[in-house]
C-alpha cells in the first residue's frame, strides 16, 4: 500500500513535537486546579498513571514496527472490525481536536478579545493548522522545535521575575486533600492531558529509528508532566488561595509581575505560550484524524480531506459547550469517562488480542 | 488554478474589509478614556446605590517635557460621578456622560469610600475581580469620607491626583507607618475565613485653600465590613510581624540621659517577622520572633553612645520600642476581633487536624489568643561620625 | 560523391555528441554544415550576418606563390586585432615553411595548421556552421580555407569590460573587496585564485536562445554532493527562453518556490564569499555578463551570515550575528506590533508611554494602521528615489529626509510622532540584513495588516503561517530552516552565533554530507609550552 505520508521523523527531534503537544494549552488551564494547593501532587500521580498508558501504546506501538494506528488495528482485528476501531479512535481525535480547539479560543475570547465573535479565531486557527497539515508531519515537528525555545524562554523570563513573589508557605499544609479527591483528581489528569499522547500511535510509525520510540515518548511525556508542574507550583506559591477561584491562574500570576516597574504587563508569555502550544495540540490531533480517514477510506492522499476534516472540527468546537461553565464542569468531572476507555481500554484490548492470536507486525 | 484565484482574491478582499471597516476588538486610542483611579461611594440619595466616580486622562493636556509649552493651564485630567445600583451599571452608564468608552487597565487605584465600606466591600469588589480589564495590582485604599473627594486632591508633583497617591503608597517603605494592599491581597484575606482584610486609610485635609491626601493608618475589616482603624503605630505594629517593614525610624529616648526630650533616632534597615502557633497544653499559643537590623540616625544629648554598653542599652530600648508597636496593634486587633495578621492561617499550616475544629470558633479565640513577642535587635553603623560633634557640654549649660 | 556524403555523414554524427555536452542552445543553422568552397560559405555567411557593418571578412592567400586561398572572418567590435594580427595573418602569411606541396596537398583537415603552424592558444575545429556562428558572435575568429570543408575557430576574445573593483552592494570593514565583474571569464579566474585545488571543477554551458549566455556551473568534486550537481544542472538544461540577462532570470526559472516570499538560492558578488560556500558544499552557478553569482543550495540562517564574520574573532562576530536577528525582528515586526498595541492590546503598554502615545494620538486624523501604512509608503518612495538619483542629488534624499518629512506632518497633526520614530527604526533595521531586504518589506505589510485586523492574535497567526511555510520549504533538497529544524547540534554552531573557527569541525549537515570534516580536531591555539 503506498505512504500516504512521506516523512521521515527523527527520534530526537520529537520529544519536542511529543512535549508541545502533551501540553497543550493545559499550561493555561492548569488541571488540577481543584485540588488546591495540592495540585502539584495531582499532577505527579497524574504523571505517574499517565506514564503506564504510554507504556500500553508504545508497547502496541513496537510490536508493529513502522505501522500506524489504522494499519494495527487492521492487523490485529481483521478488515471490519479494525475499521470500526479505527473509526472509534478518530472519532475521539476529531473530538478533542474540537475540544481544543475552543478551549484555545475560548481563552482568547473571555481575556482579551471580549466583542470578537468566538468563531473568528476558531476558523483562524484552524486555517493556520490546515496548512500545517498539507504539509505533512515532517513539517509539524520541525515547528514544534522552533516554538520549544520560545516557551520555554517565556517561561524562564517568567519564574525569574517571580521569584521574588512566591510564598512556599502556600503549599502548607501538604496533603491537606482527601484520598478520594486525590484518586478522583489523579485519574482526571491522567486522561487529560497526559493520556491524550495515544494519538502518536497515528504518528510514530513514521519515526526513522523505531528502536527509541519508546524512550522517546517516555522521556518528552516526563518532561512535559515536571514542566506542568513546574508551572502549577509556581502559580501555588504566588496566588495562594485566590488559584482556586481563577478561570486562568497562570494569566493572574503573569500579571502580577511588577520587577522594577520597567517590567510589567508581561501577558505577551502567557499569549505566546498558549498559542505555540495550543496550535501544537490542535495541529497534531488534526492530522491524525485526517490521515486516519484517509486510511480508512482508503485513498491515495491524505489531502482532499484537509478542508472537510477542518470543517468538522470547527462545528465540534462552537457546538460542543454552550458556555464556560459547561466546558469546566465537563473537563473536571465528565471527560474522564469517555476518554479513559478510549485512552486505555483499546490499546490493552489491542495488545491482548494481538497477543492470543499472535499477530506481529513484520520486522 | 482559476480555484486558487479566487480564493486568493478573496482573500485579499476580507483583509481589506477587516482593516477598514474595523473589527469588534478594534479601539483607537481617540476612542477610549483612559482611566486613572476609581472611587466609589455609597449613593447620596439612596445609600444602595452605589456612587463611581472616575478619573480620566485628557491626552491632549499631558504636559511633555520638551512640548511647546502645550496644553496650557487646564488640567491632564478630569473626574466624572456616576450613581447606578451596581458598580457595573455605574460604569457602564459613563456613557451617557463620556463620549469615550472607560478604559480600566491602567487605573492603579481603587479608593472606598468609609461608608461604603462599612456596609460591606464584597459587592463592589466583585466586578474588579471578574472584568479581565481591570488589574488585580490595583492599589486599595479607603477614605475616611467621601471617595470622591479624594479624586479632587490636588497633586504637586504629578500630573494626576491618582498618581500623587500611588506614589504616596509605592512610597511607604520610608516610614512604614501605613500599609499597602493589592486587590489581589484583598482577594486573598476575603477568601480566607479567618483573616482580615485591610486596606490603606487616606485622610483629605486641608492645606490652606487646597485640598491634599494624606495617608493616616489602615483601616481594618472583619469578613468584608469596616469595623475600625488602626492609626500609624499600630499599622506599623502591623507590619513588624507581617515582615512589611522597609525602612523607618524608632525614635527611643536616650538611655543614659533620664530626660525624656533627650531622643535618639534609630533607622531600620531592614526587618522580618514571624509568626510560630504553638500548642501548648492543647491550647494554641502563637509566639511572633521579629528580627531587625538598624543604624544609628541622629541623636540630641551629647553622649558617647557609640560606647558597647550604651549601644547595647540602646538596642534594648529599641526592641522595647518595637515590641510596644506591636501589643498596640495586637490589642486594637483583639479588640476588633479581626485577624489581621493571619495567625488562623498559620495555625492550619501547623495543625491541619486540630485546625477545623479551632475555625469553627476563631471569633472566641482569637481575642483570647496569648501572643508572645520575642524581639532580636541589632544596631550596625553609627554613621559618618562616632561621638557627637559636641561632646559633654552640649544641653548642660543654658545659652552662653 | 558517395565519400563526401559518408563523410558529412560520420563528420555530423561525431560533431553532434560533441554538441551535447555544449548545452542546449540550438539555433536555427543547426542543419548548415560548411562546403568545401570557400566562396560558397563566404556567401553563406555574408547571408546571416553580412548586414551587420561590423562584420568583417579578410581574405587572404598564403604559401609559396600565393597557392592557398583562405578568409578570416570576425566581428570587428568584440576580437582582439593584435592576435589576429601576429598570431594568425602573420605566421600563416610570412611563414614560409609550406614550401613544399606536400606539406599541404593531400591534407585531410586543417590539424597541420592548427598544429604546426598558428601560434594562438585556443583553438578549435569544426565545420557547423551554428558553433562557427556562435564563436563569432562571441569573439573568435574563423578561418576557412578553400578545399576544406572544415574550419578553425581562435580564441580572439578583446572587447572591453570593467577592471576589477571593489564591490559596491557588499561593503565589509574587513576582508577581500574585490568583486564579481561582468566578464565570466575573468570571475572563474577570481574564483580559481580562491580555491587551488584540482578537485575545484567548472563547467559552461549556453543558455538562452537569442542570447546564447555562457552560465558556468562551479563546485568542488569532493565535498558537493553529485546529487546536487546533477540536479543543477538537470534544471539548467531544462531553461528554454529568449534571454538571460543576469543571474535573476536564471534564479527565477530554477528555484524550489517560486510562489514564495522567501528565495531559496542566494547570490553574491564577492569572490570570497563564493568561494566559502562552495567550501561548504555549494555549487556556485556564474553568468556571464553580470556580477552577481547564484549559490545554492541556501538555508535561511545564510541571510544572517556574511564573511566579514568569519574573519573577525568569534565574540564580536557572535554580536553582530544576534545583532542581525534582532535587526530582522524589529525591521519585521515592529510596525505590526505597535499598530496591535496601540489599537487593541493598549493594556500591555506601560501606563508613562502609554500617556505620551495618547496625548501624541489626539487630534490625528487616520487610524493609527493607516498611518503607518501611509508613512511606510513614503518612506520607500524616498528610499527607491535616492537609489535612483544620480549621486550628485542623492545625496540630499535620505532617511534625513524622512525625518524632516515626518516632523512637518507630525506639527501639522497628520501623524502622530511615534510613528515616524517606529517607521525610521524600522527603515534603518531593514537594511542591516541586507539578503532578505524584499522578503521583510513584504511581510511587513502583511504582518500590519494582520495586526490591523486581529491585534496580537492577528500577528501570532500570521507568524506561525510563515513559519510553517519557511519550515516546508526545501532548496535542492537540503531543508530551508536547517539547522533550526531539523536540528543539528553540530550546525548550530554556526547559525544565530558563531563558535571559533577551531571549533566548527564539521560542514553544514544537510550540503556537506558528503566530506563532512572540514578539518582536524584539536586546533584550538594555545601559547607554545615549556
Amino acid at each position: 500500500m503506498m505512504q500516504l505520508e512521506q516523512g521521515k521523523l527523527s527520534s530526537g527531534h520529537l520529544i519536542f513535537l511529543i512535549f508541545g503537544y502533551t501540553l497543550g494549552s493545559s499550561v493555561i488551564l492548569n488541571p488540577g486546579r481543584l485540588a488546591g494547593h495540592d495540585a502539584w501532587l495531582v499532577i505527579l500521580a497524574g504523571l505517574g498513571v499517565g506514564l503506564l498508558y504510554v507504556f500500553i501504546f508504545t508497547t502496541l506501538a513496537l510490536r508493529f514496527k513502522g505501522k500506524n494506528l489504522v494499519e494495527i488495528n487492521d492487523l490485529i482485528f481483521g478488515k471490519y472490525l479494525g475499521k470500526l476501531l479505527s473509526l472509534t479512535y478518530l472519532g475521539y481525535f476529531l473530538w478533542i481536536a474540537g475540544l481544543a480547539t475552543r478551549e484555545f479560543c475560548d481563552f482568547f475570547v473571555n481575556t482579551i478579545y471580549q466583542q470578537t465573535p468566538l468563531i473568528v479565531f476558531v476558523i483562524l486557527i484552524l486555517i493556520v493548522c490546515a496548512y500545517a497539515v498539507r504539509h505533512g508531519i515532517e513539517v509539524i515537528m520541525r515547528c514544534s522545535i522552533i516554538l520549544f525555545p520560545v516557551v520555554v524562554g517565556f517561561f524562564l523570563l517568567g519564574t525569574f521575575f517571580l521569584v521574588a513573589q512566591m510564598e512556599f508557605a502556600n503549599f502548607l499544609p501538604v496533603f491537606d486533600i482527601s484520598w478520594q479527591r486525590f484518586i478522583l483528581f489523579t485519574c482526571t489528569t491522567s486522561a487529560f492531558p497526559f493520556g491524550e499522547t495515544v494519538v502518536l500511535l497515528m504518528v510514530l510509525a513514521y519515526v526513522q529509528d523505531q528502536q527509541k520510540i519508546r524512550k522517546s515518548v517516555i522521556l518528552s511525556v516526563v518532561l512535559a508532566g515536571l514542566f506542568l508542574c513546574a508551572v502549577v507550583i509556581i502559580t501555588t506559591a504566588v496566588l495562594g488561595i485566590t488559584a482556586d477561584i481563577q478561570t486562568y491562574p497562570s494569566l493572574l500570576t503573569i500579571r502580577l509581575i511588577n520587577a522594577g516597574e520597567v517590567f510589567t504587563r508581561l501577558e505577551i508569555i502567557v499569549l505566546g505560550t498558549i498559542l505555540a502550544f495550543g496550535f501544537l495540540k490542535i495541529v497534531v490531533l488534526y492530522y491524525a484524524a485526517t490521515l486516519g480517514l484517509a486510511q480508512v477510506f482508503k485513498l491515495r492522499s491524505y489531502l482532499p480531506l484537509v478542508i472537510p476534516v477542518g470543517i468538522m472540527t470547527v462545528v465540534i468546537a462552537m457546538l460542543s459547550f454552550e458556555n464556560m461553565n459547561e466546558l469546566i464542569e465537563f473537563d473536571i468531572n465528565r471527560y474522564r469517562y469517555y476518554a479513559l476507555p478510549i485512552q486505555v481500554g483499546l490499546p490493552l484490548l489491542s495488545l491482548i488480542v494481538a497477543a492470543i492470536r499472535g499477530v506481529r507486525g513484520k520486522a | 488554478m482559476c480555484c486558487r484565484r479566487y480564493i486568493f482574491l478573496l482573500f485579499i478582499l476580507l483583509s481589506i474589509i477587516i482593516v477598514t471597516v474595523g473589527c469588534w476588538d478594534r479601539q483607537e486610542m481617540d476612542t477610549m478614556s483612559i482611566v486613572l483611579g476609581v472611587g466609589i461611594d455609597q449613593g447620596e440619595e439612596d445609600p444602595n446605590q452605589v456612587m463611581v466616580t472616575t478619573q480620566i486622562v485628557k491626552p491632549g493636556n499631558i504636559k511633555r517635557p520638551t512640548s511647546s509649552g502645550g496644553g496650557g493651564q487646564e488640567e491632564p485630567y478630569c473626574n466624572f460621578t456616576n450613581t447606578a445600583g451596581t458598580v457595573f451599571e455605574a460604569i457602564r452608564g459613563f456613557t451617557h456622560v463620556v463620549d469615550r468608552k472607560l478604559y480600566f487597565p491602567h487605573s492603579e487605584l481603587l479608593i472606598i469610600g468609609q461608608e461604603a465600606a462599612e456596609s460591606g466591600i464584597n459587592k463592589y469588589l466583585d466586578f474588579f475581580f471578574r472584568d479581565p480589564e481591570p488589574r488585580l495590582t490595583t492599589w486599595v485604599v479607603v477614605a475616611k469620607g467621601k471617595a470622591g473627594d479624594v479624586l479632587k486632591t490636588k497633586a504637586e508633583l504629578e500630573q494626576f491626583p491618582a498618581q500623587n497617591i500611588t506614589q504616596l503608597i509605592e512610597a511607604r517603605a520610608a516610614t512604614s507607618e501605613v500599609s499597602t494592599v493589592i486587590l489581589h491581597d484583598i482577594m486573598c484575606r476575603l477568601m480566607s475565613k479567618t483573616t482580615a482584610p485591610i486596606a490603606t486609610l487616606l485622610e483629605v485635609k486641608e492645606k490652606g485653600e487646597e485640598k491634599i491626601a494624606e495617608l493616616v493608618g489602615t483601616a481594618v475589616f472583619k469578613r468584608d465590613k469596616m469595623v475600625g482603624t488602626l492609626d500609624k503605630i499600630e499599622t506599623r505594629g502591623l507590619n513588624w510581624v507581617l515582615s512589611e517593614v522597609g525602612s523607618g525610624i524608632i525614635i527611643v529616648s536616650c538611655p543614659i540621659c533620664n530626660d525624656e526630650n533627650d531622643k535618639v533616632s534609630l533607622e531600620i534597615i531592614k526587618a522580618e517577622g514571624k509568626i510560630v502557633p504553638e500548642l501548648k497544653e492543647g491550647i494554641l499559643e502563637i509566639t511572633v520572633k521579629i528580627k531587625e537590623e538598624g543604624n544609628l540616625g541622629s541623636q540630641m544629648c551629647s553622649q558617647d553612645l557609640t560606647e558597647p554598653s550604651h549601644w547595647a542599652a540602646l538596642e534594648k530600648k529599641k526592641a522595647q520600642k518595637i515590641q510596644q508597636e506591636v501589643k498596640a496593634a495586637l490589642k486594637k486587633a483583639q479588640n476588633l476581633n479581626a485577624d489581621v495578621f493571619g495567625f488562623g492561617d498559620k495555625a492550619h499550616k501547623k495543625y491541619p487536624s486540630l485546625w477545623p475544629e479551632w475555625e469553627a470558633q476563631w471569633d472566641e479565640i482569637f481575642p483570647q489568643l496569648k501572643v508572645n513577642i520575642l524581639v532580636e535587635t541589632k544596631l550596625q553603623k553609627p554613621g559618618m561620625i562616632t561621638k557627637t560633634a559636641s561632646p559633654e557640654w552640649a544641653g548642660t549649660d543654658d545659652a552662653t | 560523391m558517395l565519400a563526401k556524403t559518408v563523410k558529412r555523414f560520420l563528420l555530423g554524427k561525431l560533431l553532434k555528441q560533441k554538441k551535447s555536452k555544449n548545452g542546449q542552445a540550438k539555433p536555427s543553422y543547426e542543419e548548415a554544415i560548411l562546403t568545401r568552397n570557400l566562396k560558397d560559405n563566404l556567401a553563406y555567411f555574408k547571408n546571416v550576418l553580412g548586414h551587420s557593418s561590423d562584420f568583417i571578412v579578410r581574405e587572404f592567400n598564403f604559401g609559396v606563390g600565393g597557392n592557398y586561398k583562405a578568409a578570416l572572418i570576425f566581428l570587428d567590435d568584440l576580437v582582439n586585432k593584435e592576435i589576429i594580427n601576429e598570431s594568425i595573418i602573420r605566421p600563416l602569411m610570412y611563414e614560409l615553411n609550406v614550401s613544399s606541396p606536400k606539406g599541404l596537398r593531400g591534407q585531410k583537415s586543417l590539424d597541420f595548421l592548427l598544429k604546426r603552424m598558428v601560434s594562438v592558444g585556443e583553438v578549435t575545429k569544426t565545420a557547423r556552421i551554428d558553433n562557427l556562428l556562435n564563436g563569432c558572435l562571441y569573439g573568435e575568429t574563423i578561418f576557412l580555407m578553400d578545399g576544406f570543408a572544415e574550419a578553425l575557430v581562435f580564441d580572439t576574445k578583446g572587447w572591453q569590460h570593467r577592471k576589477v573593483e571593489v564591490s559596491d552592494t557588499e561593503v565589509v570593514v574587513r576582508g577581500p573587496r574585490e568583486g564579481f565583474i561582468e566578464a565570466i571569464t575573468v570571475n572563474i579566474s577570481l574564483i580559481r585564485r580562491k580555491i587551488r585545488h584540482p578537485d575545484l571543477v567548472i563547467e559552461r554551458m549556453q543558455i538562452g536562445e537569442k542570447t546564447h549566455t555562457l552560465v558556468a556551473i562551479a563546485y568542488i568534486k569532493s565535498i558537493a554532493s553529485p546529487g546536487l550537481v546533477e540536479e543543477v544542472k538537470n534544471r539548467l538544461r531544462r531553461i528554454k527562453t529568449d534571454a538571460i540577462m543576469e543571474s535573476g532570470y536564471i534564479e527565477q526559472f530554477i528555484e524550489d518556490a517560486p510562489y514564495s516570499l522567501f528565495p531559496t538560492i542566494n547570490s553574491s558578488e564577492k569572490p570570497d564569499v563564493v568561494a566559502i560556500k562552495m567550501l561548504e558544499g555549494r555549487v556556485a552557478i556564474l553568468v556571464d555578463g553580470t556580477p552577481m553569482v547564484l549559490t545554492v543550495p541556501m538555508l535561511f540562517i545564510e541571510g544572517f551570515q556574511t564573511a566579514e564574520d568569519y574573519y573577525f574573532r568569534p565574540y564580536y562576530a557572535c554580536f553582530i550575528r544576534l545583532l542581525r536577528l534582532i535587526s530582522f525582528l524589529i525591521a519585521l515586526l515592529a510596525p505590526a506590533v505597535y499598530v496591535a498595541l496601540t489599537t487593541y492590546h493598549q493594556e500591555l503598554i506601560p501606563t508613562p508611554l502609554l500617556f505620551t502615545i495618547a496625548s501624541a494620538r489626539e487630534g490625528t486624523p487616520f487610524p493609527v494602521a493607516i498611518e503607518i501604512l501611509l508613512l511606510g509608503l513614503f518612506f520607500e518612495i524616498i528610499r527607491e528615489a535616492g537609489v535612483r538619483l544620480p549621486r550628485v542629488i542623492g545625496g540630499a534624499i535620505s532617511i534625513v529626509g524622512v525625518l524632516v518629512i515626518g516632523e512637518e506632518a507630525v506639527s501639522a497633526g497628520l501623524i502622530g510622532a511615534p510613528v515616524v520614530i517606529i517607521i525610521a527604526l524600522t527603515a534603518l533595521a531593514t537594511f542591516v540584513v541586507t539578503s532578505f531586504f524584499d522578503v521583510i518589506l513584504l511581510s511587513r505589510i502583511l504582518l500590519i495588516f494582520a495586526a490591523a485586523a486581529l491585534g496580537g492574535f492577528g500577528i501570532g497567526a500570521l507568524l506561525l503561517l510563515i513559519l510553517i511555510h519557511l519550515v516546508s520549504l526545501r532548496s535542492f533538497g537540503a531543508p530551508y530552516f536547517a539547522p533550526l529544524a531539523p536540528l543539528s547540534l553540530s550546525g548550530l554552531k554556526d547559525s544565530f552565533v558563531r563558535f571559533p573557527l577551531w571549533a566548527i569541525w564539521n560542514r553544514p549537515d544537510h550540503i556537506g554530507h558528503e566530506n563532512p570534516q572540514r578539518q582536524r580536531f584539536g586546533q584550538m591555539p594555545r601559547a607554545p609550552q615549556k
